[in-house]
Formats: structure tokens, C-alpha cells, sequence
């Protein structure tokens, strides 16, 4: 062994002299030949047996083995079902959501009516109200806002537990008790507490009636000094709000106004169809496409169905993945009904020959696809058999039957398929981008 | 056991071992190995827009790795060289952006991690092992087969397989190996 060779040393394999060097070279040119030829035949060995291929394709429909179909992705099986899928789908979602559009069209009409009559009935209630009314409702909403924001920012009123409790006129008995507590000593107090307990010996008692009288007129002090707080707190915070808000709150009762007794007004079937005025009056076209879908036609109402317009856009994917699989399960099954043909038994030239005949009788295409590298097979030219079809239509959730009739009443709105007639030919299919094989 | 515990175990076990051996290094030689993984690996994910073990042109190389890591017959140095050669791989598969839906399907991965190290180590302390030389490549049949027996008859997998063998026997070319990390 040389072992100043400078192909000796540590970082090998195996230790080696120069003729193993050279088997090693030798072997790894006779490895990559071989691999590369492998990889080619690996290639090109579908198009070479397209039934091989389809005959594996099928039996993956058949036992819904999703294993087997992504092992032959390379053929683009799944890709492809995908792709018309989504094509299928993506048409079909235009179509309906230009139902959606055209009913959000007509009722966009109607909601202006209605909008109209409202206006127009709650202005008419309004100019029938008096000078103070009207000021009394204008000022309903900031008194509402003031209110609440003092008592929240007031931290003595939060003893009373609530707001109507502190504003409510007259006073309750319990609030001025409270409050007026602190104006008496601590025996006045344990007195009153007795006849709150309703000890008789003492209830007709004139000094306690005084006591009571005197710790309300306290209480009633406080109140009132209490009130004044937490109106001037929550008018410091409405100050402090930007003018389109402060404006917003003013407007709030006296809009409330209009909008109520204008949709009172409104005749019940109108009523009915609008839930309440604030509906009318959102800038969202929900109301419009619910009413605008009474002016289509039966059959566009039966797709329309209940679904908002925003409901079905957000619905998209999910939309266009459920029917494009339907849609693509009656594309397939008319393909495949259009390429039933005889294509077994004897052939002259065996099975070759046979794999070329099925090609061109059932329009089996295998087509290179540039940008991904993958080679298509086009299944709606491919002689499925009936257990692949039938599981194909159960994945995408359409009831089958053998049974045309049957098959139109359980398939809903999707129109049935055609049956071809017995003597049909196949029609002429388009040609793909690119042909493999001559005799397709 | 889910694929998440799996690289948790996996990682415990690689922390034991290192542990064991006088503790984790990453020296050069690991970090060539990774950059050399991830640079085939970018390579299939801008080719086939994801990283793939059934690749005849860029797969053989991957799986050649764990083999030719082991030529020294230095275990830890091969474990440690495969396991941050794979693990960058790992790594690229799941954030090479993909446009298809749902993630990395890390079962296999984590499979043929833990078969590359199998590899490695078993190559590397296993004298008679390591004689079989560029051969030990077809022993990723086994990972094939052991994710389909019917991948059997696939020319493709063979291709892929038998590459790799072509690239352990040029790694043992004196020459060749020269420049290895």
C-alpha cells in the first residue's frame, strides 16, 4: 500500500491504493449512469403505460386512498381535480355573486322608500309637538350622558349604588336616611334605628318623628349638593369630548324620536320586513339584499337562499371548494359517460397496442405542464370506471343513483347530467399544450 | 407519539449523548455541513418550490451525507455533523414559503432525521458496517420502504437511491474527499 500517496489518509470511506481509486470513480460514473437512467425511465414509464398510471388513479377514487393519489402527484391526479375544481368553482361564485349584486341593486331602491316614509312620518310627529317638548327631548340625551359620566367620576355617589337612585324625584326614603345620618349623634341614631325595627313603644313617638324629619332635611341637603357634583363632573368630561361627538350625543334623543315614530308609522308589512328603524338606517347593504332578493325570479331567490351577500363573500373559499367539487363531480361524470366505450379484449398487437386504443377512445391525455414540472393527466378524458365515479360523487357529498330521474330530484338545484345516447361517439376533445406519445 | 414530541425526544437524546461525550460543539466542519444542506435544500425549495427526499437531482446528495460524514469512523463527529446538516434541512422545509395549504408534514422528516443519524452513527462505530463503503447508500431504501413497501418498484426511488450511492463513491475518490469538510 503507498502510503505517500496523497490520495491515502483519514477521510475515505474505506483505506484504498490508487486502483481502488480509480473503482471508486468508476463505480460512482457507473452509479450515475445508472441512477439517471432510472430517474428518466421513472419519468417517462407513464406516458409510456398511460393505463398503468389512470388504472392506479382509479383505484384511489375507488377506495378514496389519498395516500396513493398524492404518491402519484408527479402526474398532477390531484392537482388537477383541484384545479377544475376551482376553476368550476370560481365561475359559479361570479354568477351567484352577481345575484347577490343585482338584488342589493333592487333593494337599495326600497330601503330609499322606506328611509323616505320614515323621515318622513317622524318630522311630522316631531312639528306636532310643543315649543318645551321638543326642548325637553332635545336635552333628554346630554342630561342621560352627563349624568352617567358624573356619577361614574364621582366617587361619594357610588354609595347609592346607581344613577336613577341619585337623580330620582322624589327621593327615596333609603337615600336621604343615608345620607342624612351624619347630621345626628350616634344615640339620636340608635333611636331611630329602634323604630325602623319597629318596636311599638316607641313608633308614636313625637321626638322621633322630629329626629326622622330633621335627618331628611339633611339628607336632602346632601342630595342636592351631591347632584350639583356629579352634574358639573360629567359636564367637565363632555367639555372635554371632541365637538362631532358632543354634537352626536345632543342629536341622540331627537333622532331617536324621529326614527321611532317614524317606523311606528310605517304599515305592518313594512314593519315586518325591517326589524327596526336603526336597520334601515345602517350603512351595510344587508336590509337591501334581504329585500332586494324578493324581486328576483324563484329559481335565483331558491339559490340566494338566506345568506347575506358579506356572509357569502366571507364564505368564499369554503363556498368555491363545496361547489367546485360538485360542479367538477358533473363534469367528470359527463366526460366520463361521453368516454364509455368498449376497449378491452383481444388486440393484434397485445397490450401495448390495447394502452393506445383506450388512450384514443377515452381522449387520455397526458400533458407537460411547463412552470411546475408536472405532467397532467386530464381525468374527464379518461374511462373511469363506475365505482371510481360513484365514490367521486360521494366525496363531493352529490347523491348518486343509476336512475336519471333520481338522480335530478336528490341532486337539488344542480341540473342532471345528460345521458349520451348509446350509439354516441366521443366528440373530438381540444388539444392539449403538448402531446406525449402519437397516438392520442 | 406526535411529531412534536418526536423532535423533543430526538433533542433530549442528541442532548444526552453530546452530554455524555463532553458536551455539545459546533465547530466548523458542522456548521459546513449545515450550510452545505441548506444550500441544496434552498436549491430544491426554488427548483421544486419544497424540499424533497424523492428528488433525483438534488436528493442523493442529502442522503449521501450522513455516509460520507462517516468515513472517519469518528461517531460523534458524525452524529454531530448529520444531526446539523438534517436539522437545517428540517428547518428550510418548514419556513420555505409554499403555496400549498397546511404546514410541514413533519412526520417524514423526523423519520428520516432519526434515520440519517441511525445512519451515521451505525457507519461510523461499526467497522464492518463502514467497509461496505459507498454501498451503505442503498440502506436508504430501507426509510423508502418503511413509508411505502410498494415504493419497491418505483424507478424513481431506485434513481434516487442509486444516486446517492454515486455520490458516496466520488466522496471516497481521494481527490474528492480533500475538500469535504
Amino acid at each position: 500500500m503507498d502510503t505517500d500517496s496523497p490520495f491515502d489518509g483519514p477521510t475515505r470511506l474505506v483505506r484504498v491504493d490508487d486502483g481502488t481509486t480509480r473503482l471508486y470513480v468508476a463505480g460512482a460514473c457507473t452509479a450515475f449512469v445508472v441512477g439517471v437512467a432510472l430517474a428518466v425511465y421513472g419519468w417517462v414509464a407513464p406516458f409510456a403505460h398511460p393505463d398503468d398510471a389512470l388504472r392506479r388513479w382509479r383505484e384511489a377514487l375507488t377506495h378514496g386512498d389519498i395516500t396513493a393519489l398524492t404518491r402519484d402527484d408527479r402526474l398532477g391526479m390531484e392537482a388537477w381535480t383541484h384545479d377544475l375544481a376551482t376553476e368550476l368553482g370560481t365561475a359559479e361564485y361570479e354568477r351567484v355573486l352577481a345575484l347577490h349584486d343585482r338584488a342589493i341593486t333592487a333593494g337599495r331602491d326600497e330601503v330609499r322608500r322606506l328611509r323616505a316614509a320614515v323621515e318622513g312620518a317622524g318630522f311630522a310627529a316631531w312639528s306636532r309637538l310643543t315649543w318645551s317638548e321638543q326642548r325637553a327631548i332635545e336635552s333628554q340625551s346630554h342630561r342621560t350622558w352627563v349624568e352617567e359620566r358624573g356619577f361614574a367620576a364621582v366617587a361619594e355617589a357610588a354609595v347609592l349604588g346607581n344613577r336613577a337612585r341619585l337623580f330620582a324625584e322624589p327621593p327615596p326614603p333609603d337615600v336621604l336616611a343615608r345620607l342624612g345620618a351624619g347630621a345626628l349623634s350616634d344615640e339620636e341614631r340608635a333611636l331611630l334605628g329602634q323604630r325602623a325595627s319597629g318596636d311599638p313603644a316607641v313608633l308614636a313617638d313625637a321626638v322621633l318623628t322630629e329626629l326622622a324629619a330633621r335627618r331628611d332635611e339633611a339628607g336632602a341637603r346632601v342630595l342636592r349638593r351631591l347632584r350639583e357634583t356629579v352634574l358639573a363632573a360629567g359636564e367637565r368630561r363632555f367639555e372635554g369630548l371632541p365637538s362631532r361627538e358632543q354634537r352626536e350625543i345632543d342629536a341622540r334623543s331627537r333622532m331617536d324620536f324621529l326614527l321611532d315614530r317614524g317606523f311606528a308609522a310605517l304599515d305592518a308589512t313594512d314593519r315586518g320586513r325591517v326589524e327596526s328603524a336603526s336597520a334601515l338606517f345602517a350603512d351595510d347593504d344587508e336590509l337591501a339584499g334581504r329585500l332586494g332578493v324578493t324581486t328576483l325570479d324563484a329559481a335565483a331567490r331558491t339559490e340566494l337562499g338566506t345568506v347575506s351577500r358579506r356572509a357569502f363573500v366571507e364564505g368564499r373559499e369554503a363556498w368555491i371548494a363545496r361547489v367546485g367539487l360538485q360542479r367538477a363531480a358533473f363534469v367528470l361524470q359527463r366526460e366520463y359517460a361521453r368516454a364509455e366505450v368498449e376497449t378491452d379484449g383481444p388486440h393484434p398487437i397485445g397490450d401495448g397496442g390495447r394502452d393506445l386504443v383506450r388512450r384514443r377512445h377515452a381522449g387520455a391525455r397526458l400533458v407537460w405542464r411547463g412552470r411546475s414540472g408536472a405532467l397532467r393527466v386530464w381525468p374527464d378524458q379518461v374511462d373511469l370506471d363506475w365505482d371510481a365515479r360513484r365514490h367521486l360523487w360521494r366525496v363531493a357529498g352529490v347523491h348518486w343513483s343509476r336512475d336519471p330521474e333520481e338522480r335530478s330530484r336528490a341532486s337539488g338545484t344542480l341540473p342532471a347530467p345528460a345521458a349520451p345516447a348509446p350509439d354516441a361517439t366521443p366528440e373530438p376533445i381540444e388539444a392539449p399544450t403538448q402531446k406525449v406519445g402519437g397516438a392520442s | 407519539m406526535s411529531a412534536v414530541q418526536g423532535w423533543v425526544f430526538l433533542a433530549v437524546l442528541l442532548g444526552l449523548g453530546a452530554r455524555a461525550h463532553g458536551g455539545v460543539r459546533v465547530g466548523a466542519s458542522e456548521l459546513r455541513w449545515a450550510a452545505f444542506s441548506v444550500a441544496v435544500a434552498m436549491l430544491q425549495v426554488l427548483t421544486l418550490g419544497q424540499v424533497a427526499l424523492d428528488d433525483p437531482w438534488c436528493s442523493p446528495l442529502l442522503l449521501a451525507l450522513p455516509i460520507v460524514a462517516a468515513r472517519e469512523g469518528d461517531a460523534r463527529r458524525a452524529i454531530g455533523a448529520t444531526a446539523a446538516a438534517w436539522i437545517a434541512l428540517v428547518v428550510v422545509a418548514g419556513s420555505a414559503p409554499s403555496d400549498a395549504a397546511g404546514e410541514l408534514a413533519q412526520g417524514p422528516y423526523l423519520t428520516a432525521t432519526v434515520f440519517s443519524l441511525l445512519l451515521a452513527g451505525v457507519a461510523a462505530a461499526v467497522p464492518t458496517v463502514r467497509a461496505l463503503g459507498p454501498l451503505l447508500g442503498l440502506a436508504w431504501m430501507v426509510f423508502f420502504l418503511q413509508r411505502d413497501a410498494s415504493l419497491l418498484l418505483a424507478p424513481s426511488v431506485w434513481a434516487v437511491v442509486v444516486l446517492s450511492v454515486g455520490w458516496c463513491a466520488l466522496a471516497s475518490a481521494a481527490p474528492v474527499a480533500r475538500w469535504l469538510p
